[in-house]
């Protein structure tokens, strides 16, 4: 079996900085105090006319300094990674998850009929980042759909475990598009009324937008460079269901697979696990096989279940950042958010899944995505210790 | 890891490494007919035809790969679970991007498809493969502004050393050609023609068209018709 973990090397990987921008606003703690307060944060789209979609309705950030001629993700991630300007070393290896990058230039380019559409290219926004941040070596570009972030992560894990790399800056970012609204609009896929994650009579998903940033690092250089140690991570799993263009398989085999690679690389027993953030969509078929595959793996041990996409929306390739930087705020607080959106539990998350936020004392928490094309990913983190 | 099979699809024609081949694609039908009836694909691929055209370029190409890895074409029906998929490109779905949305717009923004939709995402081609021959490992792209090979191979390398039964189809692509390489776990027995990871990495890792890795591997490209 394929393992994920510190295993190769002994090398142990921590989070030496973290921060996200989500539509509760700049900065986790306000992500954190929004799912607290059970509001959500989803809100009309104004930036494009969505009259024509099955929705009107995302997870927008509504303060954001957009540039004429820029993009969402820039907006979001100039100020952000402006402010942690002093955490990153020039060294370190960016990471950039992202579905779409800048879509906003080839959006203008096909309505003008114009050139630019190259400007949207990801490995263009990943030139930007490395600009912006100064640092000197070259990055890539990751994605896998909606587990982009975790698959990068995990990535960027295996960098350090490995002794390759001592020091990664994982960059997730996606933004609320025409591009992917009327897409996922197209597939029938939006909740008109707000996504409703693991509730009975769940319709379908509500688009977010976010940014964030984690910086990896090998322990021993972020202990001497007296860093503060937000949490580590102590396991991955990366799989693909090799089932259906969007739709996951049926009965979670492959997130079972990834979640079992990620204890295995950890080396913890599944009664160490004190929470799990899931993917927890909205969508009548993601949610269905994440609690097929929760079950396959713990059993009945009904380990306290969340998601947070009913509060932000899917944040697609920033989905899974977001949710490993909320994932430690729960061990750090010892204790998992209410599931914003939902009234009715269904019946198979029932013990699992909860409305209302809820102790969860432990060290490791799991936080697991999936995406088009059946991918994959289950990362465990564990406590930060300073 | 060795590299037990290099299978490409370009502007030019399709073949590859070790059974040297190469078939103009105008119809893909007769390549595809002849890797079906090799057993090459996990089931009958008639879903190919859905295949966007970058889909169809990356399944044909990874088809060769494997069918240049396996003496018997069907053998690593066994091994499919055990094997994950990494592309890497500098533009990933910039032309998929494109065409999904000028039709939308063409629709005068009431409409879009789906089925445009769904392979907007630089990874839809690997999903395609991964359905068509049952791949269940990692599946991830990777871009960079200036591709090269050896990225593709570090992070086969890494990923490999977490699992000892671990294959990977890495592919490589540009606008018009994909190029695919199988890695399979070192065995006892190496097959004149294999690469070790080491050697490829000497030989292209430094490099990112499809031309420059084709010359450095002196992969025949001459056409002939059979």
């Amino acid at each position: 079996m394929a393992r994920g973990g510190v295993s190769v090397s002994g090398r142990k990987v921590v989070i030496a900085a973290a921060d996200a921008a989500t539509s509760y606003g700049w900065g986790m703690e306000a992500c954190w105090q929004g799912l607290l307060s059970r509001r959500s944060a989803i809100s009309p789209v104004r930036h494009f006319d969505t009259s024509a979609f099955q929705s009107k309705d995302a997870g927008i950030i509504t303060e954001l300094p957009l540039q004429p001629g820029g993009s969402r993700v820039m907006a979001m991630l100039t100020p952000l990674l402006g402010k942690a300007a002093a955490a990153v070393p020039p060294d370190a290896v960016c990471l950039l998850a992202t579905t779409i990058g800048e879509i906003e230039y080839l959006e203008r380019s096909a309505a003008d009929g114009g050139s630019g559409a190259e400007e949207s290219c990801p490995s263009r926004l990943l030139l930007k980042i490395l600009a912006m941040k100064g640092l000197q070596k070259p990055g890539a570009v990751v994605s896998s759909a909606c587990a982009s972030a975790g698959v990068a992560i995990a990535e960027g894990a295996m960098m350090i475990a490995d002794g390759e790399e001592d020091c990664v800056l994982v960059v997730a970012c996606d933004g609320v598009s025409e591009f992917i609204y009327s897409g996922f609009s197209s597939l029938l896929a939006l909740d008109s009324g707000g996504a409703r994650p693991f509730d009975r009579n769940r319709g379908g998903l509500s688009v977010g937008e976010a940014a964030g940033y984690l910086l990896l690092m090998n322990e021993e250089r972020a202990l001497q460079e007296g860093r503060k140690i937000f949490g580590e991570i102590s396991g991955w799993g990366l799989s693909n269901d090799a089932h259906h263009m969007t739709g996951p398989s049926l009965n979670g085999e492959g997130l079972a697979k990834a979640i079992n690679q990620a204890l295995a690389g950890a080396c913890i027993e599944k009664k160490e696990v004190a929470s799990i953030s899931a993917h927890g969509t909205g969508t009548l078929y993601n949610d269905a096989m994440e609690m097929k595959a929760f079950k396959a793996v713990f059993g009945t041990a009904r380990v306290p279940t969340y998601s947070i996409k009913g509060a932000i929306g899917h944040t697609m390739a920033a989905a899974g950042l977001v949710e490993a930087i909320i994932a430690l705020k729960s061990l750090q607080e010892q204790k998992i958010p209410p599931t914003v959106g939902p009234r009715d539990i269904d019946e198979e998350a029932q013990g699992w899944v909860s409305m209302e936020s809820a102790a969860a004392p432990g060290n490791y928490a799991l936080s697991t995505n999936s995406g088009f094309g059946g991918v994959n990913s289950a990362l465990l983190l564990k406590r930060g210790h300073s | 890891m060795i590299v037990s099979g290099i299978g490409w699809f370009s502007e030019s024609g399709c073949g590859s490494q070790r059974l040297g081949y190469q078939k103009e694609f105008k119809d893909t039908k007769v390549l595809y007919r002849l890797l079906e009836d090799e057993g090459i694909f996990n089931a009958s691929l008639d879903k190919a035809r859905w295949f966007s055209t970058g889909s169809r370029r990356y399944c044909f190409a990874a088809a060769l790969a494997l069918r240049d890895s396996f003496e018997d074409p069907g053998a690593f029906r066994s091994s499919a679970a055990d094997t994950g998929m990494l592309s890497l490109s500098r533009d990933g779905s910039l032309k998929a991007n494109l065409d999904y949305f000028r039709d939308y717009l063409q629709s005068g923004r009431k409409s879009a498809r789906g089925n445009l939709f769904i392979h907007t995402l630089p990874t839809s081609p690997l999903a395609d493969i991964s359905m068509a021959f049952g791949f269940k490992g990692p599946l991830f792209h990777l871009a960079s502004a200036e591709p090269q090979l050896g990225l593709l191979l570090d992070r086969s390398e890494a990923l490999s050393r977490r699992s000892k039964e671990l294959n990977l189809l890495c592919c490589i692509s540009d606008e018009s050609s994909v190029l695919c390489f199988f890695l399979t776990p070192q065995g006892p027995d190496r097959r004149p023609g294999d690469l070790s990871l080491s050697e490829l990495r000497k030989h292209a890792g430094h490099l990112g068209s499809f031309r420059e890795i084709a010359d450095a591997l002196k992969l025949r490209l001459e056409t002939f018709s059979c």
